[in-house]
This record gives structure tokens, sequence and C-alpha cells, in this order.
């Protein structure tokens, strides 16, 4: 079962119309008839609460059957696992089954072949939950509340009331009272957003050992492909709010193909106190995937069994292929060790990829290791106090070449096929578009691979005859080359997207250490596990250069939001990504605080008025503007950590775990949709009333709301966006009882060997945080992110 | 063993052949090495260059919201984050103007590409006819482009980044474009573009004769010339500038638009209104130069093509007809009082009641209260019921809505998310020249030697000025050309820089200044008796003599309730409640309840095309004041674009 849970709250129709009214005269405008109660009564009632129409309380089933059999040269086990997930949104579901056949034969004593296939077919009736303008959630939160869900006759209903006798008697609908919002519970209902997906995946190896003592060949072939195909239809909306008075049905589906070999020949031995190992492996791989498409519009008849394209009046189709991505490794690793006290390993891996350009389509990537078993040493006291004591040292390269597109090499002109509009000439012809190309992409043609180097120390220890158990690691990474996009030095004017180019290095230095004990005392048994990180990051080349010489910026496009724009930048020394905003020094509570914030005798803020930020002018120039901005720090949190206490008496078991960051911060943009009046005429949060500022309330946290942002409260890209996303979260508390010595009361299922186990648990029960959006965990953004939910579930387990 | 064989062989195949393995091909996309095979491909990557400039994103909408800080035009809805366009100050929200900055040059990037690489071609072997137009089009979009650039970022002392991408020896390396010296050099460069579209763009005498049905609206040899007048019309702005360069934009001027009118037949189509009509044999006459026709849709489908504009300056509320046609638009522009007043300026004939009757051009231009039009086949009296009340809607673009069943016809297309009504919008028309060409005259002969401004207005019927001056030419420009792509806050902007660097233009500087330093007034209603267009107890409109529908005060309508006949209506000024009342008996021609002999009339504000109205300024704009600084004449480049270019780009002061 779950649940969404800490929802924003929005205004009833009372409040919204009170904060209506209010915004209006604050800016100093006429309150239009629309928000006038007596012009337009319709807006006085609360209708529909919107969230509680959306949201509800599901039901979410998992089962699993496993079947095995194990004889000597024959292991198979065969398992079966459906889900059924009923979203926390009305009207949404998703299922999946899924088999999984494992299979190990012995052919003879040199030969062993093992098969390892998985097919799994999904189902899903879903809900377009991300768009920040159509959203299911961003629509519940913008109706206005004095809406209904459906009209009188049954249809959906839209921002306003459709009822002739109420347009005869006011004169209108008043529909741009309200933004352009579409009535969520349509989204879900009427709108259908199906998919199905299957997927099956093979991976076969033989291996060939024993000719000589300590050799193995093993040759292993995965085949994955995977088919999709999904299909959604969005009915004509004729009610006012955000009409369209086509409908749309599309069809989706792609067949995705890739294989890989490998090929590895190992070497392991032991000589007395010595033991070496060798291994040499190829691997190779290549896929592909295909999509086609096709929509339709202005289908005659709405009905389900006549959404079919031969029924829409317009019909486009467009296919797809990814191309071919190819990859190639050649691998080597050596590994010695002396009388389990001294270990060492070196590798070697080049790996050459398809996308790259020819002349740089490889990279090599050392790595060696070491470690000391101190414990072992004869030198080393025997004792229960200490069991293990090991050292460890390594060092390595791993390459990265994620974000480069399949095919990036080919420079090929772009093209889109634009079926549904027509080109501005040849207006009485009015041809579909069709395919129109354009030069828009620069190739790099000495692209290579993104490099990590990383040095890692750790120690070992477990005490207390192995009841305790420690292990500590420092580490220090340098990733070079960092593949990104080139911002400095790529202005708009250069017209073309930005090149993709190896630039930079940042480093990530950082302490992690993991803490158990775990203890048995009669009938009872407990554990503690505790895990702490710490990471430091920063960029420690930032790789360009301005036009005088000195060190350049990383500029993040990604960083805008309505109005709040360029919120991001990255300068060396600094943490990747870092915020770079104005700071806010808080709300001004009276003219006297905005006519002392002066320089040179001119007010700093000409635009203020009492209730509105208060900004810091960094520059000292006496203005507010974008040169006033900072560093604030970025999105990811200095530390994590984790500790689960769990423990059982007799056959009742109990565990809780609880996780947690410190030290993250994020920028709860979505404050600009629901708490600035100066946008749009949307309903807004119940905080909006709560916690803005009037005359007297120093504690304000938002500032005065009002139909006009001349001081730029929202438009500003400050600080005040920033909040503290620290969180500790009971993640998952489960409580369990164990049938078994029970069951086996019966002869039958003791002969079998049967066990059963009965489990309540709960996940994302609570979270402590200070940060006032729905959810923390948001990776530094948030534009009303979908909710977290909260899960009950119950199960049984049944081994026979 | 057959298991072995398969399983080994991967093994030996990669070992082998490698680099083959690894030279993937790309799917689905044309190779840039590889282009200009055949004439598809070259109509195939022309269109982008047409279809990305008559987006909405760009001449379609979001290129005219800066008219708001002239006084012609108001944010027809409340659009805080703009409200700075309209003082002339820039803050941080400028996003329309960094877009479209952006957009050019992306758009102005496949030009380029097309540029070099026909040339190449050029060079080898001989174009076909489709390929030297393609070179042509592509010539014409990069100097559009450029130039749209040029004169809104650009400085005499500061010009705008580019440079054409054949002068780079080895082909274009990915470098930032140099900034201009001056803006003078980036007009150059555009001139030059615009020749070369000249001389290899078609023309067969008339826009018909040159492009048949499935092509006309392409860019023709007179667009590009026309452009070049407007371009050196821009340049006489940097009057300093051009004399240490001895150039007489002037004189150019005035011999482009010769050449027009003389080699190429150009000249006033006979009637103003009929520039505007939403019939395909209208659109191509003799004044049009360039334009984006939109088609309205392809009967009854949601294809549309062109110009989204008139869609987004319909009314928001739209009107509904009787049996249920409704079409309601965007109201994002809407005109001014000012703007009103300065058309009515030429209104001289009155009715028998002595009240002025509204020029041709006026009633063409702009809708008022009252004002009845057709629209889906009937007819509607005018009223502004949106949030934003300014009391005008433009009327330039109303052609293709008076149809019965419009949509069904194809003369509006069904979709509102890309409303294209059929009309022609013209991007520049040869009244648009022949205004260049009297600005030309008055400034090298003191004088309208053709007679430029009184043809345009013997055109609309309206009085002609005796020796029109240069407050004529202001009145003149700004009316005719009212709510086009034409830039009016640009002329504005051009003439008080050039009256700034001494060039004395008379009145117009003061006008321009004036304007550049106000705000506009718009029309608030009160409340008065209702008037609208008046029907017969059965419905049916009642006309007049001459066939117009008659609109008069209206009276209240009675329904039945309880058996009786009562009037529910606002009984007088101010009410916020209806009053009821039984009436005696109902009137057998208008449908009215009578009592005590009289009918009764009824009260309301906005929804009453007849209410009072006061002109007031528009509420949003109260603070602050325009102001005007010579470097106003250019937007400020986006911030991002500054960084970005890593200090090479200097920002315009403010």
């Amino acid at each position: 079962m779950h649940q969404a849970y800490n929802l924003l709250t929005p205004l009833t129709a009372e409040e919204e119309l009170e904060m209506r009214v209010n915004s209006y005269e604050r800016a100093g405008l006429t309150v239009p008839n629309a928000w006038n109660p007596d012009m337009n009564p319709w807006i006085t009632q609360t209708r529909t609460n919107w969230i509680d129409e959306v949201f509800r309380t599901s039901p979410f089933q998992r089962h699993t059957a496993a079947l095995s059999y194990n004889e000597d040269k024959v292991k198979v086990r065969f398992s079966i696992n459906y889900t059924d997930d009923q979203g926390i949104l009305l009207n949404t579901y998703s299922t999946n089954l899924s088999t999984r056949f494992l299979g190990e034969f012995k052919l003879n004593d040199y030969i062993k072949v093992t098969e390892d296939a998985t097919w799994s077919t999904g189902k899903s009736h879903g809900a377009d939950t991300g768009s920040q303008t159509e959203g299911v959630l961003i629509s519940a939160l913008n109706m206005p509340p004095s809406a209904t869900v459906y009209n009188a006759d049954g249809s959906f209903g839209g921002t306003t009331t459709a009822d002739p006798e109420y347009f005869r008697q006011y004169g209108s609908f008043f529909a741009d009272a309200h933004g352009a919002t579409i009535n969520p519970v349509r989204q879900l209902i009427a709108q259908s957003i199906d998919g199905e997906g299957d997927r099956f995946f093979t991976n076969t190896s033989l291996e060939v050992g024993n000719i000589i003592k300590g050799l193995k060949f093993v040759s292993r072939f995965t085949y994955d492909v995977s088919t999709s195909f999904s299909k959604s239809f969005t009915p004509r909306r004729l009610e006012v709010g955000k009409s369209d008075a086509n409908n749309y049905l599309n069809y989706g589906t792609g067949k995705g193909y890739s294989w890989k070999t490998e090929n590895t020949l190992t070497y392991d031995r032991t000589f007395g106190k010595h033991t070496v190992g060798g291994l040499l492996a190829t691997t190779a791989s290549k896929g592909y995937s295909r999509s086609l498409s096709a929509s339709g519009t202005d289908l005659a008849s709405e009905e389900e069994y006549l959404r079919f394209l031969r029924y829409a009046k317009v019909v486009n189709a467009s296919d797809g292929h990814s191309g071919f991505d190819a990859n190639v490794a050649v691998i080597a690793r050596a590994a010695y060790s002396y009388d389990d006290r001294y270990f060492v390993t070196a590798s070697w891996r080049r790996d050459y990829a398809s996308r790259l350009p020819k002349q740089s389509n490889y990279g090599d990537f050392p790595a060696v290791t070491a470690a000391w078993k101190l414990s072992n040493e004869g030198f080393f006291p025997k004792s229960d106090l200490v069991t293990l004591a090991k050292i460890r040292a390594s060092w390595g390269r791993i390459g990265n070449l994620g974000s480069v597109p399949s095919n990036y090499k080919n420079a090929n002109l772009g093209s889109s096929n634009e079926l549904e509009w027509a080109l501005p000439y040849g207006a009485e012809i009015a041809d579909a578009a069709g395919n129109k190309v354009y030069f828009n992409s620069a190739l790099n043609n000495k692209l290579t691979w993104e490099t990590s180097e990383q040095i890692d120390l750790g120690v070992d220890l477990n005490m207390f005859r192995d009841r305790l158990s420690m292990s500590f690691d420092v580490y220090d990474k340098r990733t070079y080359n960092l593949i990104q996009g080139q911002t400095m030095n790529w202005t708009s004017s250069i017209g073309l997207s930005a090149m993709l180019v190896n630039q930079g290095e940042v480093r990530n230095r950082g302490f992690e250490a993991t803490v158990g004990w775990n203890d048995k005392k009669g009938d009872w048994t407990y554990f503690v596990n505790a895990n702490y990180s710490y990471n430091k990051n920063w960029v420690s080349d930032i790789g360009v250069m301005d036009a005088n010489g000195n060190k350049g910026l990383w500029i993040d496009g990604t960083g805008y939001f309505r109005a709040i724009a360029d919120f991001y930048r990255t300068e060396e020394g600094m943490p990747i990504r870092s915020y770079y905003l104005t700071e806010c020094l808080g709300i001004f509570q009276n003219w006297d605080e905005i006519y002392s914030y002066t320089k040179d005798g001119e007010l700093i803020q000409p635009n203020a008025q009492p209730g509105d930020l208060k900004f810091k002018d960094r520059n000292d120039d006496g203005k507010i503007t974008l040169d006033d901005r900072e560093y604030w720090g970025n999105a990811m949190p200095n530390s994590t950590y984790a500790l689960t206490v769990g423990g059982s008496w007799k056959n009742i078991s109990a565990s809780v775990m609880l996780q947690g960051v410190l030290g993250a911060q994020a920028l709860y943009a979505g404050k600009y949709e629901i708490y600035n009046e100066g946008s749009t005429l949307t309903n807004k949060e119940k905080r909006i009333l709560t916690d803005s500022w009037v005359e007297g309330k120093t504690n304000a946290t938002i500032p005065m709301y009002k139909r006009a942002d001349a001081n730029g409260n929202y438009s500003t890209p400050s600080t005040w966006y920033l909040e503290d996303t620290s969180y500790l979260r009971i993640k998952n508390v489960t409580l369990g009882y164990d049938f078994t010595s029970l069951l086996r009361k019966s002869e039958h299922f003791k002969s079998k060997n049967a066990s059963m186990s009965v489990y309540l648990s709960g996940e994302n029960l609570f979270t402590f945080t200070k940060y006032t959006g729905m959810d923390p965990e948001v990776n530094g953004f948030d534009a009303i992110k979908y909710p977290i939910s909260r899960i009950v579930s119950l199960g049984v387990k049944l081994n026979y | 063993m057959k298991k072995i064989v398969f399983f080994v062989l991967p093994l030996l195949f990669c070992l082998g052949a490698c680099s083959e393995f690894l030279d993937t091909k790309s799917m689905g996309a044309a190779n840039v090495n590889n282009y200009f095979n055949n004439d598809q491909e070259a109509i195939d990557i022309v269109k982008i260059l047409y279809s990305d400039t008559a987006d909405e994103a760009r001449w379609g909408r979001d290129i005219f919201w800066e008219q708001c800080g002239a006084n012609d035009v108001v944010f027809g809805r409340t659009y805080p984050e703009l409200y700075p366009l309209s003082t002339l100050t820039m803050g941080t929200t400028e996003k329309y103007q960094n877009w479209i900055y952006s957009k050019c040059y992306s758009t102005m990037a496949t030009a380029q590409w097309i540029i070099v690489h026909l040339e190449e071609k050029k060079a080898k072997t001989p174009l076909t006819e489709i390929e030297t137009r393609t070179l042509g089009e592509a010539y014409f979009f990069r100097a559009f482009l450029h130039f749209t650039i040029a004169y809104r970022h650009g400085l005499g002392d500061l010009g705008v980044p580019y440079k054409p991408w054949e002068e780079y020896e080895n082909g274009y390396n990915n470098e930032i474009p140099p900034q201009q010296p001056s803006v003078m050099d980036n007009y150059m460069y555009i001139l030059s573009d615009f020749k070369k579209a000249e001389e290899y763009l078609p023309w067969k005498g008339s826009i018909e004769a040159t492009y048949g049905r499935a092509d006309i609206g392409r860019a023709h040899k007179v667009s590009a010339i026309a452009y070049q007048a407007k371009v050196w019309a821009y340049m006489a702005t940097w009057d300093k500038i051009c004399k240490e360069r001895n150039l007489e934009p002037w004189k150019e001027v005035e011999s482009i638009v010769n050449r027009l009118e003389n080699e190429f037949g150009r000249g006033l189509n006979p009637s103003f209104s009929q520039l505007w009509s939403s019939e395909f044999e209208d659109f191509w006459n003799k004044e049009c130069c360039f334009s984006f026709p939109a088609a309205g849709g392809t009967f009854g489908t949601s294809q549309a093509s062109g110009i989204v504009f008139a869609g987004i300056v319909l009314d928001y509320s739209g009107w509904v007809t009787t049996d249920g046609q409704n079409y309601s638009g965007w109201g994002q522009f809407k005109p001014t009082a000012d703007i009103y007043n300065e058309m009515a300026k030429d209104n001289h004939e009155v009715d028998e009641n002595g009240k002025p009757i509204k020029n041709e051009r006026l009633a063409k231009s702009i809708l008022e209260y009252g004002d009845v039009f057709p629209f889906l086949g009937e007819y509607f009296a005018y009223t502004d019921m949106s949030n934003v009340e300014a009391g005008f809607q433009i009327n330039k673009y109303m052609d293709a809505f008076k149809h019965d069943q419009a949509v069904a016809k194809g003369y509006i297309p069904t979709s509102l998310n890309r409303c294209t009504p059929r009309v022609n919008f013209h991007m520049i028309r040869f009244a648009e020249l022949m205004l260049f060409r009297a600005e030309a005259c008055l400034h090298l002969y003191g004088t309208d030697k053709y007679g430029d401004i009184n043809a345009i207005r013997r055109r609309s019927g309206l009085l002609e000025k005796t020796n029109p001056s240069w407050a004529d030419l202001y009145h003149e420009r700004r009316c005719e050309l009212a709510f086009e792509m034409t830039d009016h806050l640009h002329d504005l902007k051009r003439w008080v820089v050039t009256g700034e660097q001494g060039v004395n233009l008379g009145a117009l500087y003061d006008l321009a200044y004036a304007e550049l330093t106000s705000h506009p007034n718009t029309r608030q209603t009160q409340w008065s008796p209702v008037k609208g267009i008046v029907t017969d107890k059965d419905g049916n409109v009642m006309y007049n003599e001459d066939g117009t529908p008659v609109f008069d005060y209206l009276y209240c309508r009675p329904v039945e309730k309880g058996g009786k006949l009562v009037c529910e209506y606002f009984a007088n000024e101010g009410d916020r409640k209806m009053t009821s009342v039984e009436v005696d008996s109902v009137d057998p021609i208008y449908g009215y309840g009578v009592k005590d002999g009289k009918f009764i009339p009824y009260y309301a504000r906005r929804n009453n095309p007849g209410a009072e109205w006061k002109e007031v300024p528009y509420p949003a704009y109260e603070t602050p004041v325009k102001e005007w600084k010579t470097n106003k004449i250019a937007f400020k480049y986006s911030d991002t674009e500054i960084t970005a270019s890593g200090g090479l780009y200097k920002q315009v002061e403010y």
C-alpha cells in the first residue's frame, strides 16, 4: 500500500479570493470584475480540493515463486515474479511479469555451460507528471478551488462554470480570472497514456578448465533485445482553461538490440606460499535501436474502440534509427600474493569506441592494487581483541564516454520532420512542411575519454571475536578531460550548438567509514550497522581562458526557470555547478529600512516597498544587478550517513533503518510558481497567506505578495530560493515473525525443510528536515517535483 | 561441439577486423560532405529559413513584445515580467530579446552553410535553377537576420558580431565571430548579401508570374531590393559616419524606390482594406514586396501555414454565434487610445448628427467600443471583456473571421495553438518604401518630391496635406504602418538619434522624443445603459436602410418565472445585484419588456459595448516614467553572451 505524503496545500476559494483582491490592491491596480464577488460570485465558494481529487492510497502487490533443482551435473533454478502497482495518482497503474531461468550443466570434467535467461513484460497506464505547465501535480495546485471536477451535464469542468444561465445573469464566465490550467482529473481519467514493454536477456557461458591445472577459458555471450509500444490519446478539451479543439492519438514503438561477447583466459595457481593469477580478455559489443512513431489528429469519434489512425483526419508517421554503436576492449591482469599476507595486482585495459573519430578512438586505463594483512604476520599478537587487520591501497584509471552520442564522429545535417504544419509559402496549397534540414552541429575531431584517476587507502579491522567489524577508506579522485559542451568561448552568435570538448579537471576527496556490531545471547540476536561518508568536491582546473588570459568559467545553460535565469556557474576552486546568486538579506520591514539602504545618498532599491526582499549590493555600485551574484556552494551533500539497528528474540525480528544527508541545499524554484502573484493568475499554496509579510510580521519568510514585481523579488536569482535540504529519514521499519518452527511441527513440512516467515514493513515513514518543499531529496533543483510515497507492506515468505 | 565453434568465432572475428567493426555508420541523417545532390535537397534545407523566421517565437509574435515600449500597443493581458520593456529598461527578464538574438544567429548558421557549399559547387559546375534560387534565398535570409540583429543591438561606434563563413580560408573553424567596429560595417555586409540575393533570386514581371501556387510567398528579386532601401534608411541614422565615409544613404533610398516603381512596377494597391483580404486572389498585388502569407487551415484540417499574429491579437474571450460557432484568440496586444486618436485626426466627414465618420484606414486598423463587425457569419458589437481593459482591438487581420463556418471553409484553422487566419501578412510593402522615399526627399530637397505622402492618404480617402512636413511624415508612417512588423519603436529611436547628431528633423524629433518618454492611454469603461445590436423578438438582427445592423440601446427581455413574465436587470449605475420586476407586456417587434408603457433599460460596465468610457493611463505603466538616452537605441546583450565570449564582446553601457 502506498500513499503520497507531505503534499502542498492549495488555497481554498475563500482564501484565494482574499489573496487575489489583496494582490491587485497592493499593486495599485483596479480589481477586475472577474475578482469582484458581486460581479462574479462563482469564485467565492470552494467546490473542490484538487490535491485530494488526484492522489489516493493505493495497493501494491508482489508475488515471487521459485523452483530449484540441484544435482551433481545439473543445477536449475526457475523463478517467476509478478508485480502490480496501483499508482498513487488516480487511475494509474503498472504491472510487470518476469521469469528467470538459471541453469548450470557440467558436460564432463572439463566443460561447463551455464545459461541465465530473463524474460519480462510490463504494462502501464500513466499520467503526465513531468510537464511544467500541464503536469497533474502543478495543475492540481494551479486549478481554482471554486471549479468543479464535472459540469452539471457530466462533462469535465474547466476553470470556470459553464452554466449558460450564469452567463446570462453575469454577462461572462470570466475565463481570464484564472490561468490556463487543465482540470487534472480530466488529465488522469480522459487522457490515456498506455505503455507496454518486453525484454529478453540471455547470458550464455562456456567454461573450459582443468586441462592444464589453474588454466581456465571462459567465453560468454549475451544478447539483449527489448521492445516498447506506447499508445496515448488526448481528447478534445472544450472547457474553459487550456482548451484545445483537436484530439490527438500517438503511437510509438521501438526495438533495441545489443550483443556482447567476452572471451577470458585465466590462470590461478598456488605454489606453496606463492599464489599467482593472470587474466587475458577481449570483449566486443554492438547495439542499435529502431523506432517508428505515428500520430493522428482530429479523430471524428473519441470512443475507445474508434481510437485508431484510420479515423484521424491527419496522420503523420516518422521512423528512426540510433545508428550502430560498437565497442571493443582488450584487458590484461596479473595478481600475486604471498602467504595470505601480501597482495598485489596490476591491470591494463585498452578500449576502442566507434562513437569517437578514428584518430582518437582508443584509451588506455591501467590500475594497481596492494594489500597487507597485518593480522597474519608472525609478530602480530593472536587474541580475541583483534581478529583481522588489513591495510589496502589502490590506484587506477577508468574512462567514461557516457555523454557522447553514438555515431558522434559522423558530421551530419540535422533534420526535423514536420507533417502537421505547413510552410509560410505556397499558402494556397499548404502542404505539410515535411523534412526540414539544417546545419547546427560543430564536430570535435579530437574528442577523447573523460578519465577518472583514483587513489584509495583503506584499513579493515575486525575486533572482539569478529563481533565488531570496521572498514575505513580515504580517497582522492581526479577526473580530467571532462566531457562537456563548451560554454565559455562559445557564444550564441556562433549559431551552432555547443561543441563537446575535453575540458578541465575536477577533484573529489573524501572519507568513508563502515562500522558494524552484531552479537547473540541466548534467544537474543542484535546488530547495529552504521556508515558515514564525507566528500569534498572542487574544480582543480577550469581548462579555459578568457580573451585576457584570465581563468574562465563554465556556464550552465540548464540554470533557468521562468524568469530566474543563469543560476549555475562553475569557477576554478569552487564546487562544480555552484549556485551563483544574489544574496537576499531578508525582508524590508518598513520604509526606514528602505530609505536607509543607500549608496552616496541614492536608494539602492528604489522600487522597493515594505515587505519586499532586500538584496546585497555586493559590488557596491548602488544598484542591484546581476553583477551582485556570488557563489553559494552546490547541491551535493557534504556528508551522507545511514544507521540500521535490528535484532530478534526467538521468532520475532525487528529492524529500523535511518538515512540522511548533511550540508546539502537546493534551489526551490517552484516558489516562483506557488508564491508569486506577479506572474500567473493560478491558485497558490497555503503558505502565501500564512508565511508572507504583512506589517509587523517580522518572522515572515515570503515577501508581501502583490500583482507586480517591481522590486524583482521573484525575478532576481537570489538566495531566497536556496534552502537547506539536509534531512534524516526513517527509511525503513520492519517487523517479522518466523513461523518455521511452528510449521515444522508437521512431519511433512519438516521432511521438506520448509520455512515460513511473515513481515510488516514501512518505508519512508517520516522525514526530519527544514526544507519547505515536498521532499528534500531533489538533487539541488525543485520545480515542484513529484512527491515521494510512503509504503506500508505485509509479506509472507515460504520455502518448500 | 558445435557450440564451441559458435563461441570462439567472435573472438577471431574481432582480432582480425577491429577497424572495420568500429567504422559504424549513422542512419537517417545526411552527411555534411555529401549534400546538394539534387534539387529536393536544396528545397529541404531552405525550408528551415522560412519556418524559423515566421515562427511564433520570432516574427509571429515574440519580436513584437518590445513594441510596448512605443505608444501604439499595450500588453493585452498581465505580464509583469515584460513590463520593463515598456519603460525601455532592461532588467534580468528580457528573455524575448535574448531569445530572438540567439535564434537569428542559429538560423543564420544554416544560411551560412548553404552559401559556402553552393558557392563551392557553383565554382565547379553550373547550378540548376532551383539551386540558384536556393543560393539567393540563403543570401536573402542571412542578410535579413543579420539586419535584425544589427539595428537592434548595434551602434555607430560598436557593431554586432558577424563574419561571413566564406571569408574563412579553410572553412568556418567555430571561432567567435568578431564584433564589427561599427554597425555601419555590418550594414555593408548586409547590403552586399541583399545584392547577391537580388542577383540570384528570380523575377518574371510580377509575383504571380515568378512563382507558381506551390512556391508563391518565397523571397524574390523585389524582396531583396526593397530591403536594401530599408538598410540604407537605417544607415542614415549615423549621419556623421556617413559623411566620414562619403555615403549618401538618402540618395540611395530615393533611387532604389524609384527603381522598384519604374523597373519592377511596384505601386500602391488601389484599396487599403484589400491589403488584408482573406481571399487568395487579393494576396499578390503590386504593393506586396515580401510577406508571410497565412493559409488559414487546409479546409478543416489542422494544417496551417504562415504567421500566427492574427490569432495572437484576437480577443481572449472571443465571441459565440447564435448557432454555436465560437472562436477566441490570445488577446496579447491591444491598441492604445494614442494611436486611435492619431488616426482619428484624419476623420473629415460627419454624419447627419454632426458626428465624425471614421476614415477607412482607422476603421480597418482598430475596433473600438460599439464598432459593429462581422464574425463567423454574424454581427457583433465590439467590447473588451478581458482582464486588462484597453478598449480596443487590432482590426487589420480580422478579415478571415467574417466568414460563416470559417473553420470548415478553411479560413481559420481548428487549432488555437497555431492560429493562422488567412491573410497575407506583409513584412515590407511598397507604402513603407514610399514613406522612406518621402523621408529621403524631405532630407534631400526639403519637400515630398514624389507626392508619396499624399498618394498614400488619397488611397484611404483622407484629405491631402499641402506641402507635407516632418510632422506629417511622423503621422503618416505611424498610422499607415500601425501594428505591422515595420518596427515603429525603432523608427522612433532612429529619428531621435539622428536629431541628436545635429540633423534638423523639425517637429519629427520632438514627436518621436515625446512618444519615447511618455506612457500611452487606454480606455476604461463606466457604468451606462447597455447598447448593442438590436434583434426582433425572434432573434433576427434588425438592419438599417444601408444594410448595416442596427446598433442602439438595448432593453431588458423578459423571462417566464412562475407563470409570470419578469425582467431581471441592473436597474442603476453601479448595481451588483439584479432587480426583478413583472412586466405589463412584451414589445411585438423588439421583444423587450414593457412596464408602464416604457422599455426597461439596464446598466452594465465592460460587457456593454455602448458603455461610456474615459481615457486613462494603462494601469500597469504608471511607474516608472520612460526615460530616453541615446544608447537605448540598442538592446543590451544578454549577460551570458558577454560571459560566454570571455571578454571579447563589449557591452553597450547603460
